[in-house]
């Protein structure tokens, strides 16, 4: 005797265990095309769990639905002459839509993206990336939006040998600090370039990213600790509808520098 | 044939609900934040976030955790307070076009009696829910699971309510629910939402330690939901049926099936709330499937259901059939 379920493959098995999800999956928006009453959304994930697993498992024609947009988007800063957009593997879909309002603003930009290794920066090279952390045009994504692009790898694999830090603090000093940064990736990643802005007095806006519940302000899950004046010197605002960002300067990290 | 419009409205104790919906505490924030995406008079009735005397920023993160068919959280009652409540809050409560049920939390029988006290006159507020049973504070179980202390509270709360209903929301984490049930009912609520949360714990196996900050927290989702009809079913049939006193059913329901178990169980209106962090429009799909559930067998109201469950004296089925042997 077999048992099945209509509509799931009668192998894995596991795979069919670990689909008893419940909760939806934040994802941030890559890109958005208008075509009349309908849009297409870029999302770009990477599987770590039964949820994303589910969903790369997904073929085209499928069906699911989403929620959103939700939160609130990267605002561009004023007065300065480079918005730098930094971010660290699958973090970059954020600034890559971010990319696109600036050219539309007719603002210039600058990204860096970062990974452990080649293998985990998903972005599509024309050219091979600079090696000694100089700005090209070697990520179609981003040029797409006209910004020249570094690229770094913590083992060399890829463009630059190091890591978005080190990158982000050349960068700046051949900007003598004429800009505001924008971040997306790991807390610590954040953390660094939070730091390194701070010390240099330049704006940096971070998405962040928290385990949430329902994406629409209810579940109070996704708190993010924010410094404040009051006498405790900080208070929780929700990621989902407060953030996702903000601004990097008041953020309490939760990881260690 | 003529399709006849089915009557889904209930009678919770005093209050008339447009339909057996009602969202859960903990679930749905104050009010407004479900507005853009459903038509909160669709709802039987709302119920907001706990209200506690002081503002409380509950516990750190991380607050949930997923877990198979259901989720684990551990907010730790992170509201406004009384007094941003009743500033900010209560005079929203009108927005959402059916009755608000206020949920009340505290630390002491004070606690409580201050909130309800401040709050029973008050206009906009339909009912208010004393939630005994939070399992993610340090003393908040306490009260909801000894009947002496939670039939204290309730006698208590009881000579400061006038005008609200006084609805007592029980803990599943007991060994006999009926018994909670009972001292609840001898305090003087007049009725019961049953259950809350179950007491649960989630391990991250890379890092040796609890998922949630808290080390534990309450179960909630469809994995709950046989457990949650068990109990409304124990109640029902051994406490609130024989005095009158109405049921909110809840625990794990997603889909008008679901609730048409509860309501069989012995529940008059039924709560969503996990369900809702995945589709806040289920409220509209559950009354949108009762009244086709009904209309298919040609019942008039929704009422026609409620404790229906076949069921035998020793609790077994009553399907006849061969006599075993």
């Amino acid at each position: 005797m077999v048992t099945w379920t209509p509509g799931v493959p009668l192998n894995p098995i596991d795979e069919f265990f670990q689909r008893e999800t419940v909760l939806r999956r934040p994802f941030s928006i890559g890109g958005l095309r208008r075509r009349g009453a309908t849009c297409e959304i870029d999302i770009i994930g990477r599987t770590i769990g039964p949820g994303t697993r589910f969903l790369g498992s997904m073929k085209p024609g499928d069906e699911t639905d989403i929620l959103g947009p939700l939160g609130r988007p990267f605002i561009p800063v004023e007065g300065v002459m480079v918005h730098v957009l930094v971010s660290g593997g699958v973090g970059f879909p954020p600034l890559l839509w971010f990319a696109d309002r600036l050219q539309r603003e007719r603002r210039r930009a600058t990204a860096v993206c970062g990974a452990r290794t080649r293998d985990l920066l998903p972005l599509t090279m024309t050219a091979e990336p600079d090696s000694g952390g100089r700005e090209t045009m070697c990520a179609s994504e981003f040029a797409a939006s006209s910004a020249p692009t570094i690229i770094t790898s913590d083992d060399g694999t890829i463009g630059m040998k190091g890591t978005t830090a080190d990158a982000l603090t050349g960068l700046l000093d051949r900007l003598g600090n004429d800009a505001a940064v924008y971040t997306c990736g790991p807390e610590r990643m954040m953390r660094r370039v939070a730091e390194i802005c701070a010390a240099r007095r330049v704006a940096c806006r971070a998405a962040l990213e928290r385990v949430m519940g329902c994406g629409m302000g209810t579940c109070q899950s996704c708190v993010v600790a924010l410094k404040d004046e009051s006498e405790r010197g900080w208070h929780y605002e929700l990621c989902c509808t407060h953030g996702p960002v903000f601004d990097a300067a008041r953020v309490m990290w939760e990881s260690h520098a | 044939m003529q399709a006849t419009a089915v009557d889904l409205s209930v009678q919770l104790g005093r209050l008339r609900l447009a339909n057996p919906v009602v969202t859960v505490s903990g679930t749905c924030g104050y009010g407004m934040e479900y507005a853009p995406y459903f038509d909160l008079a669709r709802l039987g009735a709302f119920t907001t976030k706990a209200v506690t005397p002081e503002p409380r920023i509950g516990n750190e993160p991380d607050r949930i955790c997923e877990v198979r068919a259901g989720m684990l959280n551990a907010i730790g009652l992170a509201n406004v307070g009384l007094e941003a409540f009743v500033r900010d809050k209560l005079p929203e409560l009108p927005k959402l076009g059916c009755p608000a049920l206020v949920n009340v939390a505290g630390h002491s029988i004070d606690d409580y009696v201050k909130v309800c006290r401040a709050l029973d006159p008050l206009p906009g507020i339909a009912g208010l829910e004393l939630n005994v049973s939070c399992p993610n504070v340090a003393d908040g179980l306490v009260f909801g699971t000894d009947p002496g202390l939670l039939r204290e509270l309730v006698t208590a709360v009881r000579g400061v309510v006038r005008r609200a209903l006084l609805i007592v929301k029980l803990s599943p984490n007991v060994s006999d629910v009926a018994a909670m049930a009972r001292a609840a009912i001898e305090g003087g609520a007049e009725a019961l939402s049953v259950i809350n949360t179950l007491l649960g714990m989630a391990i991250d196996i890379d890092e040796w330690r609890p998922m949630l900050a808290n080390g534990t927290g309450g179960l909630s989702g469809p994995a709950i939901k046989p457990i949650a009809v068990q109990m409304v079913s124990r109640v029902y049939r051994a406490v609130a049926r024989d005095v009158g006193v109405p049921i909110i059913g809840m625990g794990g329901v997603q889909t008008w099936e679901d609730a048409v178990e509860f309501l069989l169980a012995g529940a008059t209106a039924v709560g969503v709330g996990t369900a809702l962090f995945i589709d806040p429009t289920t409220p509209g799909k559950i009354c949108d499937g009762l009244a086709a559930y009904l209309q298919r067998r040609g019942l008039a109201s929704v009422r026609e259901l409620v404790g229906q469950l076949k069921l035998g004296e020793g609790g077994s089925s009553a399907r006849p059939g061969p006599a075993a042997g």
